[in-house]
C-alpha cells in the first residue's frame, strides 16, 4: 500500500515538475502573496497621508495648528487652497484625503471666548485614511483646547492637577488587547495570507483532479492505485498537502517568529492549525470536484467559493452584522474556522474549549471525501473530458 | 467606398464568430454572465448592512456607584455599541470574550466615582479584542464620547459658571466641526462595494478573453496532433498507454502550438485567409466591446440602484468612463492572455491576482501608503485607474475634469496593449 501510495506521488511530483502553471502556482504565487501583504502594510498604520488647509484667518495661531497638524504622523499638509470647493475638487482628483476649513476671524473670537467653530472635511469613500486622519485632529485640538482652559482655570486658582481633573473628569484606559501599536499588519495579513494559500490550494486540488479526466489518465491512475480510491487520492494530494502545510508553517514562522506577531497559542497551536486548514480545504475541494466532476465546472465553483471567503471570514466587515442566513451560511467556508481560531487560540491564547465546534468543523471537511470514495473511482474510470 | 464596406463586413463577420465561439462555451457564459449578474447581487447583500451596529460589550462594574451605572446606561443607549453582559472581574469578562459574547470590557474600578466626587481624574478601563478591527473602533469611539459627555456634566458641576455659554466656552474654547464628504455614513458597502464592481469587470472579461483563446488553442493543437498521431486520439488508448506518456501530458506541450496553431487557425474561426489581423482583433474587441457595455450597465448603475447605495454618476461622465474602461480592459486581457497556453492557467492566474489587484487600486490601503513598487505595477492594470475613476464618478459626484488623468492612463494603456496585442498575434502568423 505504501508503496503504491508513493509511486502515485512520485507521478505527481513528476505532473509538477513539467507543468510550468502547476509549479508557479504550487510555489511562486504563494510566496509572492506573502511577500506582497507584509510589505504592503510594513508600517502597520498608513503614515503621512496628504491632506490640505484652507486658511482664511492666516494668524500665528492657526498657522500653529496647521504646523501641529503636520508635525502629527498619519497627516501631511501638502497643499493650501484658497476656498473649500477647490480643496473638495482635490479629493475627487484623489490628491488628498482630508481638508481642515478655518474661517475667517478665528482667533478674534478665540480671543474674545466667542468659541470659534474651525471645520474639518474627511473623505468617507477611503474608511482608514479618513478614520485616522480625523483622530489627529482631535488630538490636535484637544491639546490645544485644554491649553487654553488650563490657562483660564489656573488663573481661577486651580493647581494643575485639580485643573485636569475640571477638564478631563473621566479619562480612558484604552488596552488594544495583543495588539497594542493597532497595527493593520498584523490584522489583516494574518487574514488575508492564509486566505489566499488556502484559495490557491482549493484551486489547485481541483486542478490536479480535473487534470487527470482532461488528460484521460484517470484510468491508468486507478490502476496505478490497484483500484483503491483512498490510494490514489493521498498519492495525489499528499505532495500538496505537504507543500501547503509548509507554506502555512512558514508564513507562520514569518508573521510571528521575525514580524513579532503576537501568538498567545503557542507553536502547537500554530503547527495543528496549518496542517489541519490545509487538509479540511482540500477535503472540501475534493467533495466538489465529486459533485460536479468535470474540469471547468469544479474549478469555478472552488474559485467563486474562495474567493468569497474573503468577505465571509468576517474579519474586515464582522459576521454578526451580516444578515441572518449569511451568518449561518460562514459556517460552510473553511477560511471562516481557520480565521475564529487563529483569533481565538492563536491571537488571543485562549483554550480549544472555546473552538472546539470550528475545530470539528474542519475535521468534517477534511473526511468529506470518504462519503464520495465511489463516485470518484466512477469519475477516474469512466469519464471523458469534453472540450 | 466599397474597400471600406468589405473591411466592415469582413469585421462584422469576425465579431459574430466571436460571438458564436462565446455562446457555445459553458464556461464563459458561467464566467462573463452568470457571475457578473450573480456575485454584485451577493456582495451587495453581504455588506448591505453598512455598519456593525450594537457590537456587544461585557461591563466589570467594580464600582457600583450610579456613575458608573449612568456611564454603562450611556454605552447602551448608543447604536454602535450594545451592553450584553456583567462580569465580576477582568478574568471572567475575557472568558465571555473567548466565548464570542463580547468584543470589548468596560472596567470601572473601585474609586471611580468616589475619584470624580474628589475633583480627581477617574479612569475608566477599555480593554478590546483586537481581531475585529470595526469592533475595536465601535467600542472605542463610544467609550470617548460618553466619558466626553460625562464629564461635560461632572465640570459642568464643579466650574459653577454664570451662563451657559461661559459654560461651553470653558468646556471647550474652539469647537471642531467634523464632516465626512461623500459616502456621510461611513458605511463598509459604500466604500469597498464601487470598488469590488469595477475589478469584477476586469477579471470577467480577462477570464472570457483567456478562455476563447484557450480553447481555440487546445482545439487547434488536438486536431493538429490527432492528424499527426502524436497523441490524445481515442480515451480508450489512454487506458492501455504507457506510464511514461501519462506524465508526459502534463508537459507544457512546447511542440503542439506555434506553427501548427497559426496554421490551423482558419479551422477553429472558420474565417476565410483573406481576414487579416485587424479583422480579427477589431471583431473580436467589438464582440466584448458590445457584451460588456451591457453587464457593466447591469453591474455598476442597476446592482447600486436596487441596493440603495449611493450613486452620483452622470450619463455622460458613465459612457466616457465605461468605454475607456472596458477598452483598456479588452486590449489588457487581449494582451496578457495571448501567453496562455491552458484554459485552465487562465483560471489560475485570474483568480490569483484579483486580490493583489484589488490591493493596489489603493481602495482599501490608501494609496499614500503603497510603497512605490506595488504602485507602479499596479498601474500595469485597468483596474487601477478603473476603480479610482469610479469611486469620484460614482461615489464623490467628480466630473470628467477630475478623472482626466485617470482617463488618459486607461487610454495610454489602450494603445500599449493593443501594440502588444499586435505584435503577439503578427509573431504568431509569422512563424508559419
Amino acid at each position: 500500500m505504501q508503496n503504491r501510495i508513493f509511486d502515485i506521488m512520485l507521478r505527481e511530483c513528476e505532473a509538477i515538475r513539467r507543468n510550468t502553471m502547476y509549479l508557479f502556482s504550487l510555489i511562486v504565487f504563494p510566496v509572492f502573496v506573502i511577500v506582497f501583504f507584509t510589505t504592503m502594510m510594513d508600517a502597520g498604520q498608513p503614515q503621512e497621508m496628504p491632506m490640505a488647509v484652507v486658511d482664511n484667518d492666516q494668524t500665528a495661531i492657526t498657522r500653529s495648528i496647521i504646523r501641529r497638524l503636520d508635525a502629527m504622523q498619519t497627516s501631511d499638509v501638502v497643499q493650501h487652497y484658497a476656498t473649500s470647493g477647490e480643496a473638495r475638487h482635490a479629493i475627487q482628483r484623489g490628491e488628498i484625503y482630508a481638508f481642515l476649513y478655518i474661517p475667517e476671524g478665528t482667533t478674534g473670537q478665540l480671543m474674545a471666548q466667542r468659541q470659534p467653530k474651525i471645520s474639518y472635511y474627511y473623505s468617507g469613500t477611503s474608511l482608514l485614511a479618513g478614520a485616522l486622519m480625523f483622530r489627529d485632529l482631535k488630538t490636535v485640538t484637544t491639546l490645544a483646547n485644554a491649553a487654553v482652559g488650563q490657562q483660564v482655570l489656573m488663573a481661577k486658582g486651580l493647581t494643575e492637577r485639580q485643573s485636569m481633573a475640571v477638564l478631563q473628569p473621566v479619562a480612558l484606559d484604552v488596552h488594544p488587547l495583543n495588539n497594542p501599536w493597532v497595527s493593520y499588519n498584523q490584522y489583516l495579513s494574518t487574514m488575508i495570507i492564509p486566505a489566499c494559500l488556502l484559495l490557491f490550494l482549493m484551486l489547485l486540488t481541483a486542478y490536479t483532479l480535473g487534470m487527470e479526466l482532461k488528460l484521460g489518465t484517470g484510468a491508468e491512475l486507478m490502476s496505478r492505485a490497484g483500484g483503491d480510491t483512498v490510494i490514489a487520492l493521498l498519492g495525489k494530494l499528499l505532495p500538496q498537502t505537504m507543500v501547503f502545510s509548509v507554506l502555512m508553517w512558514a508564513h507562520m514562522f514569518y508573521l510571528y517568529g521575525v514580524l513579532g506577531f503576537s501568538h498567545l497559542g503557542g507553536v502547537g497551536w500554530m503547527l495543528g492549525l496549518g496542517v489541519l486548514s490545509v487538509v479540511a480545504t482540500q477535503g472540501f475541494a475534493v467533495m466538489i470536484f465529486a459533485l460536479l466532476p468535470s474540469m471547468r465546472l469544479s474549478m469555478s465553483i472552488c474559485s467563486l467559493w474562495s474567493v468569497l471567503s474573503f468577505s465571509m471570514v468576517g474579519a474586515a466587515f464582522p459576521a454578526f452584522s451580516m444578515d441572518a442566513p449569511l451568518q449561518a451560511l460562514a459556517w460552510l467556508f473553511p477560511m471562516r474556522h481557520y480565521w475564529l481560531i487563529y483569533s481565538l487560540n492563536i491571537f488571543n491564547g485562549y483554550s480549544m474549549a472555546e473552538t472546539w465546534p470550528n475545530i470539528a468543523m474542519l475535521l468534517l471537511f477534511a473526511s468529506l471525501p470518504l462519503f464520495f470514495l465511489r463516485k470518484i473511482k466512477r469519475v477516474m474510470n469512466t469519464y471523458v473530458y469534453v472540450a | 467606398m466599397g474597400i471600406f464596406i468589405a473591411h466592415i463586413r469582413k469585421i462584422c463577420t469576425a465579431w459574430l464568430d466571436e460571438i458564436r465561439l462565446m455562446a457555445k462555451d459553458e464556461g464563459i457564459l458561467l464566467f462573463c454572465i452568470l457571475l457578473p449578474l450573480a456575485y454584485p447581487v451577493l456582495y451587495s447583500w453581504i455588506y448591505n448592512n453598512e455598519v456593525a451596529h450594537d457590537v456587544p460589550v461585557v461591563i466589570v462594574d467594580r464600582s457600583q456607584s450610579s456613575l458608573s451605572r449612568k456611564f454603562v446606561r450611556m454605552v447602551d443607549a448608543s447604536s454602535e455599541v450594545e451592553v450584553a453582559c456583567y462580569a465580576h472581574n477582568l478574568d471572567e469578562a475575557k472568558e465571555l470574550i473567548g466565548r464570542q459574547k463580547a468584543y470589548g470590557i468596560l472596567y470601572f474600578p473601585k474609586d471611580f466615582s468616589i475619584r470624580a466626587a474628589r475633583m480627581e481624574q477617574a479612569t475608566v478601563g477599555v480593554y478590546c479584542d483586537m481581531s475585529l478591527m470595526l469592533a475595536y473602533k465601535n467600542i472605542y469611539l463610544t467609550a470617548i464620547n460618553v466619558s466626553t459627555e460625562i464629564g461635560n456634566r461632572i465640570k459642568a458641576e464643579i466650574i459653577a459658571t454664570q451662563t451657559s455659554h461661559e459654560e461651553s466656552v470653558a468646556e471647550a474654547p474652539m469647537l471642531v466641526d467634523e464632516i465626512a464628504i461623500f459616502n456621510t455614513t461611513g458605511g463598509y458597502g459604500n466604500f469597498i462595494l464601487p470598488g469590488v464592481l469595477v475589478l469584477i469587470l476586469q477579471q470577467t472579461l480577462l477570464l472570457a478573453i483567456g478562455l476563447t483563446e484557450g480553447t481555440r488553442r487546445e482545439r487547434l493543437c488536438r486536431r493538429a496532433n490527432a492528424g499527426e498521431g502524436r497523441r490524445n486520439s481515442l480515451p480508450d488508448s489512454y487506458r492501455s498507454s504507457c506510464v511514461a506518456s501519462a506524465v508526459e501530458r502534463w508537459s507544457d506541450s512546447e511542440n503542439s502550438d506555434g506553427g501548427v496553431l497559426a496554421e490551423n487557425e482558419r479551422i477553429v474561426t472558420q474565417l476565410p485567409a483573406s481576414y487579416g489581423l485587424f479583422h480579427r482583433i477589431a471583431g473580436k474587441a467589438m464582440a466584448y466591446l458590445m457584451l460588456y457595455m451591457l453587464l457593466s450597465a447591469y453591474v455598476l448603475l442597476v446592482v447600486k440602484h436596487i441596493f440603495g447605495f449611493t450613486s452620483l454618476i452622470s450619463m455622460s461622465g458613465y459612457m466616457v468612463f465605461v468605454l475607456s474602461y472596458i477598452t483598456a480592459c479588452i486590449f489588457f486581457a487581449m494582451a496578457a492572455m495571448s501567453f496562455m497556453r491552458r484554459r485552465e492557467d487562465v483560471l489560475l492566474a485570474v483568480v490569483f491576482t484579483s486580490i493583489i489587484m484589488l490591493f493596489v487600486s489603493g481602495i482599501s490601503w490608501p494609496e499614500s501608503a503603497i510603497p512605490a513598487v506595488w504602485k507602479y505595477m499596479g498601474w500595469l492594470f485597468p483596474s487601477t485607474f478603473g476603480v479610482k475613476s469610479f469611486i469620484a464618478l460614482g461615489s464623490m459626484g467628480a466630473s470628467l475634469t477630475e478623472i482626466m488623468p485617470y482617463l488618459y492612463a486607461l487610454w495610454t494603456q489602450t494603445a500599449v496593449y493593443l501594440i502588444i496585442t499586435v505584435v503577439v498575434y503578427t509573431k504568431r502568423r509569422a512563424s508559419l
